[in-house]
């Protein structure tokens, strides 16, 4: 198959996908739940007030009418307003948005250089203290439930020792000028040094706890991967013919080595999504997964349902992209 | 008198030995795959781990030495001692009666929510691998659709949605975790449907629900098996996550996220709230990852030899 008529295809079903998305989230948000006008009015609400509500919700429509009212709004960008803020869904996911995105970068570029690292460092010193240290890393990073590990890590490193804040974006004294709301690119454009300053000391906890569990799967699979491609003939080859053993890991092995690692990367990308919901609940990081708790807790129905869609739609955009790119870079997987 | 018993003795002996040469092969599997066990330690450490996990919550009641819910606010918040190896949390509770009383929770979380979703799994899987065509396309996109939210999102909005109580978000987690199964039975399916010996079953008279239930699920089972060994770490992990966001089990349930979330607010002074149970799930998630690991590697014929 043609690598156009591939990504064709993909879009399509990618567009089907999103459909099968937005009714799920119709039927979790305004289906399953027993009484959504409860939990706005409150549990003894006069029934008259219960009904005004039911109407202006469209509650009172047939579930199918509602369901085109919703996809409708949707598709317009219109999520309804917030229970709890009382503003329109989606400028509430705008202002939280760009927290989730930069702590989401730097957690992954964490993973993938620390992760490719010790990978590498791990296969070609196979058996050795590195490998080992590695290993158990490794299995450390996907076991310890990172809710718990980031708690501690406050503890030594905010009320025992004082070296790093406790969570939230930057200092409370410091008033970062917002251009994109991604705190560090807008402190260097503005050149506010000390909120870089302050947002660098706050990101360094958070980055590391929602990052350590991806280092953990991507350092695996780049040993894995390095070790088979080690074992291959043309390595021998290489070697054979004189070149000196750090050519050849470089040049020859890494570059094949990388190509399941580039999978995994775009995979994790997915749980890091998962991770930063309970990453910026501890750190009380202003972003989208931090979002989505707390108005799951307070029943803001409107709210959880944009915040789902959103994390959905980066989420299956990030997939299609890494299978367009594995497609690109391996032509059997476009079948 | 003699003569006859070591007779007999010898007789016996030699039907064993004739047993036991019938069974050659088997037995040398058996004894292979213990082989392959005991070299690979990490797996042998996570089967300890896991064995004392379901000892301790089988003896849960005679090993706690306090009553897991009953509060005494004259004794909040004491540090780790001899009486107390765990401490006590902000009602009084001893903490060590806790964590060793969750592990029925725990137990109780793995194992119904591997039933559920490997049933619908089965189900989706078989189903949509045997028919294919157009049966095959719309039971893949639907779960192309649970697979479009990262996991742990889909299980809170269900878990909130359903209100959020222990069972409800174990039902959750189900519906997230059958997508795995799914994809894996269907791949079965696929390859045995186009085995010789289903034509000659069905030259024979049988109707495809004998066929599904009697030759292909057989078949995909151990796959699933497998798979299922190395999911069991996430599967508690998601559901102390659902615990400790307040989406999962309510207070005073001992679940283990449930008590480090308890114990978040009191963290400063009286870390031990927090550390001991979170301990206990990195303990028993890391059992079945090295599990799972040792699993892996025994199958993989690459590393095996």
């Amino acid at each position: 198959m043609e690598l156009s008529s591939f990504i064709f295809k993909r879009l399509i079903l990618m567009i089907v996908v999103i459909f099968g998305v937005l009714v799920i989230v119709f039927v979790v948000t305004r289906i399953i739940p027993a009484d959504p006008v409860g939990a706005i009015l409150g549990g003894n609400a006069p029934p008259a007030a219960v009904d005004e509500m039911r109407h202006q919700l469209g509650l009172d429509k047939p579930i199918f009418s509602q369901l085109l009212d919703y996809l409708g709004g949707v598709l317009h960008g219109n999520f309804g307003n917030s229970l709890v803020s009382n503003r329109p869904v989606i400028t509430d996911i705008m202002e939280y948005l760009p927290a989730t995105i930069e702590l989401a970068v730097s957690s992954i570029l964490f993973a993938i250089i620390l992760g490719t690292t010790l990978g590498l460092l791990s296969a070609v010193f196979r058996n050795r203290f590195i490998d080992h240290f590695s290993r158990i890393f490794s299995i450390l990073g996907i076991s310890l439930p990172g809710f718990w590990l980031g708690l501690i890590l406050i503890l030594f490193f905010y009320y025992r020792l004082g070296w790093l804040p406790s969570g939230g974006q930057y200092d409370m004294f410091a008033s970062p000028t917002r251009i994109t709301g991604l705190v560090l690119l807008d402190a260097i454009i503005t050149g506010e040094w000390n909120v870089l300053l302050s947002g660098i000391t706050h990101l360094i906890l958070p980055t590391f706890i929602l990052g350590y569990a991806s280092t953990a799967t991507i350092a695996r699979i780049m040993r894995a991967s390095m070790l088979d491609v080690l074992h291959q003939n043309y390595i021998r080859t290489a070697r054979a013919k004189g070149l000196p053993k750090k050519t050849v890991i470089l040049r020859h092995a890494l570059r094949n080595a990388l190509i399941p690692v580039v999978t995994v990367i775009g995979l994790e990308f997915g749980g890091l999504l998962s991770g930063a919901v309970l990453t910026e609940t501890i750190f009380a990081w202003p972003g989208l997964g931090r979002y989505i708790v707390n108005s799951l807790l307070t029943l803001d129905y409107p709210a959880v349902a944009g915040g789902t869609i959103f994390i959905a739609l980066i989420y299956s955009v990030v997939n299609l992209v890494v299978d367009i790119l594995y497609a690109a870079l391996d032509p059997r997987m476009r079948a | 008198m003699g003569k006859t018993s070591s007779d007999g003795k010898m007789k016996g002996q030699s039907a064993f030995r004739e047993f036991l040469r019938e069974r050659k092969p088997m037995l040398d599997d058996f004894r292979h795959t213990l082989y392959l066990w005991k070299k690979t330690p990490l797996a042998l450490i996570g089967t300890v781990i896991i064995c004392l996990f379901l000892l301790v919550a089988l003896f849960a009641p005679l090993l706690a030495p306090y009553n897991a819910v009953a509060t005494d606010l004259s004794r909040k918040l004491q540090a780790p001692s001899a009486a107390h190896p765990f401490g006590l949390d902000q009602f009084g509770r001893d903490v060590f009666s806790r964590v060793i009383m969750g592990t029925r929770i725990e137990v109780s979380i793995i194992v119904v929510i591997s039933v559920i979703s490997i049933v619908i799994g089965l189900v989706v899987g078989i189903v949509a691998g045997y028919f294919g065509g157009i049966v095959d396309e719309i039971l893949m996109r639907i779960t192309d659709i649970f697979l479009a939210f990262p996991r742990l999102v889909l299980a809170m909005a269900f878990a909130a949605a359903l209100r959020p109580t222990l069972t409800n978000a174990i039902v959750a987690i189900s519906l997230v975790e059958w997508t795995v199964y799914a994809r894996l039975a269907r791949a079965e399916a696929m390859k045995i449907r186009s085995q010789p010996y289903i034509e000659a079953i069905r030259a024979v008279g049988a109707g495809n629900i004998k066929i599904m239930l009697f030759h292909v699920l057989p078949m995909s089972i151990s796959p699933i098996i497998v798979q299922l060994t190395m999911r069991m770490g996430t599967i508690i992990l998601t559901a102390a996550s659902l615990g400790f966001l307040g989406l999962g089990a309510q207070p005073p349930l001992p679940e283990w996220g449930a008590i480090v979330s308890d114990g978040r607010s009191y963290l400063m002074n009286n870390w031990w709230i927090t550390a001991f149970p979170g301990m206990a799930i990195a303990v028993i998630v890391l059992g079945f990852n090295l599990l799972g690991d040792g699993i892996r590697d025994i199958l993989d014929p690459r590393i095996r030899r």
